[in-house]
């Protein structure tokens, strides 16, 4: 089976001419969930790129994600929230907020105990590789490894992927970062990426 | 636990001192008759010794590196939740890191997971798998389980050849199970050419290892002379073993041959019992029941009886407890004597009576008493 696509937007994207980049780039590809990464924004910028990007994905029909905040994310309207810090406490925590409406997602996924350990608490999926920047060298055999074995849907998540990825890994979802922003044409790089998709499902 | 196994560990080390310390000369002796020393795996001896979570704790960083070993061990704590919350999911999650590693102990194991649907979806067809990779590495009870699978022919290949093949392998290695199927395979001549003494020669060594319907079935070898020469009285004390071991034929069996005294002594009340027994499992035959028609009345009530406690024998028939006998030296202090009963009474009413009394009580030569008829009732 194909992976889906989860988009991951930039570190730190311009607040003014993110959004409307974001709304071309998703006009087309079928991306699953969108998750909008706090990087380097304060919380007031946070919580206002949130506020748009939310409606931009859901237009768009992708279910939109924040990161960390699960109070922010019920608040906002948002879909779930991807927990990448905090480990398993976070996680609870999150999963009473949300659980059963929203989605839960667990990253920052240091080693396969700490896959298991996050994979058990009710989370709707669990994510390997960073969110951008460097590739971690893992990520790839510890998805190939999750998808194989457990049924929580495992994201690989490859800030420098290409779009031969969709053919070889057993992960249910690719999330796509660097990758598609870095790009001279983002909104072809993720076309791009659906088109293998479609390709090979 | 993290501060349990923190003490353990230096414990262990100040044990294993002083051998260390010794001169090189016994080292050298040691290493000239058992061979130099292997590295000891100090996650599987914490695990041998049953402190689970220090194996777990010592055996989590080598398996985060790949170490098969490591891995498997991990997974068996958690298939079995030694020390831990049973989890057959993680159990499957280690299984599988250990067996891409090439542990077939693990690969198996994992079969087993994915066979029965435990902690992953079941997958006949992956469980299959699993097991021919883990046969080919030499996994005895793998060869079993693949055998069964070639005999069933959904998910590999149907050959009774094969299965026969495979099924002598883990006979040979004394599996029991393998032992009793191989047997019967040989006297059916299913995927080799029959032969009953070969056959009858299997089921004995199933029946030695222990398995009860290997016990029946060569109690019947015997008792019908197949494959060996006939030898009632072996059958009967084979029938009577596997009825001991709860099968209800056996005791059906072993309650008909009681009951004529073939091969066995002839005792009615006994073949009274294991009918009993045998009735209680559901089983009633009309052919045992005319064999025991003659028996007396209070024969029947006592074998009645002694069927209804077994394998106890009824408690009128239990011998008495023999008194305990004394013991030489000074008496042991009996737990409820008043001298051992504590000395603070803890008594939330009189709490402030004990906090003042306390540096009384630490002595013990003036026992704290702030309340003494609460400290009288047992």
């Amino acid at each position: 089976m194909a992976p889906q696509l989860y988009l991951i937007t930039p570190d730190t994207p311009n607040l003014e001419q993110f959004p409307r980049q974001l709304m071309g780039v998703l006009s087309g590809p079928d991306v699953a969930a969108l998750l909008v990464r706090r990087g380097g924004l304060g919380e007031a910028d946070y919580a206002s790129l949130a506020e748009r990007l939310i409606q931009i994905g859901q237009a768009a029909g992708a279910a939109v994600l924040l990161e960390d905040d699960a109070e922010l994310a019920a608040r906002l309207g948002a879909d779930g929230v991807h927990v990448s810090s905090g480990g398993v406490k976070a996680i609870r925590a999150a999963v009473a907020t949300l659980k059963p409406d929203g989605i839960v997602g667990a990253g920052n996924i240091r080693s396969r105990h700490d896959a298991m350990s996050f994979g058990e608490l009710d989370v709707d999926y669990v994510m390997f590789g960073t969110l951008g920047g460097a590739v971690d060298p893992q990520a790839a055999e510890l998805a190939q490894w999750w998808a194989e074995t457990f049924e929580v849907p495992a994201i690989l998540s490859d800030p420098k992927a290409e779009t031969s990825l969709v053919g070889t890994t057993e992960a249910e979802f690719i999330a796509l970062s660097d990758c598609v922003w870095a790009a001279p044409d983002a909104a072809a790089a993720l076309a791009g990426f659906d088109k293998a998709v479609k390709a090979s499902s | 636990m993290k501060l349990i196994s923190r003490l353990l560990i230096p414990l262990l080390c100040a044990v294993s001192l002083p051998a260390l310390a010794q001169n090189n000369a016994a080292d050298a002796i040691s290493s000239d008759v058992f061979g130099p020393r292997h590295p000891v795996d100090q996650a599987f001896g914490a695990f041998q010794r049953g402190y689970y979570l220090t194996a777990l704790e010592l055996a989590l960083p080598r398996a985060e590196q790949g170490d098969a070993a490591a891995q498997t061990l991990i997974a068996e704590i958690y298939a079995r939740g030694l020390g831990v919350v049973q989890s057959a999911e993680r159990a499957a999650g280690w299984y599988q890191l250990a067996s891409r590693n090439g542990d077939r102990l693990a690969t198996f194991e994992l079969g087993m997971l994915y066979q029965s649907g435990t902690g992953v979806p079941r997958n006949r067809q992956r469980a299959a798998e699993l097991f021919k990779t883990s046969a080919d590495a030499g996994y005895i009870p793998a060869k079993y389980n693949l055998a069964l699978l070639h005999v069933e022919g959904v998910y590999v290949e149907p050959s009774l050849a094969t299965a026969a093949t495979l099924m002598k392998e883990a006979a040979d290695a004394e599996l029991p199970e393998a032992l009793y199927d191989y047997g019967a395979m040989l006297l059916e001549g299913a995927g080799v050419a029959p032969d009953a003494a070969e056959g009858a020669r299997y089921m004995k060594l199933a029946a030695e290892a222990g398995l009860i319907d290997a016990q029946v079935d060569y109690a019947t070898l015997l008792y019908l002379g197949q494959g060996v020469a006939q030898d009632i009285e072996e059958a009967a004390r084979w029938y009577g073993i596997a009825a001991e071991g709860g099968s209800v034929v056996a005791q059906n069996r072993y309650a008909k041959l009681l009951a004529v005294g073939e091969g066995i002594t002839l005792d009615l009340e006994e073949a009274a019992m294991w009918r009993a027994l045998a009735r209680r499992q559901g089983l009633t035959d009309p052919d045992l029941d005319r064999l025991l028609i003659s028996i007396p009345a209070e024969a029947l009530a006592r074998a009645e009886e002694r069927a209804r406690f077994w394998p106890s024998p009824p408690p009128s028939a239990a011998p008495a407890q023999p008194a305990p006998e004394a013991v030489e030296g000074p008496v042991l202090p009996a737990p409820t004597d008043a001298e051992n009963a504590p000395s603070q009474v803890v008594d939330p009413q009189a709490e402030e009576a004990v906090t003042d009394d306390a540096t009384g009580a630490a002595e013990n030569a003036e026992p704290a008493d702030p309340e003494p008829g609460a400290a009288q009732d047992p």
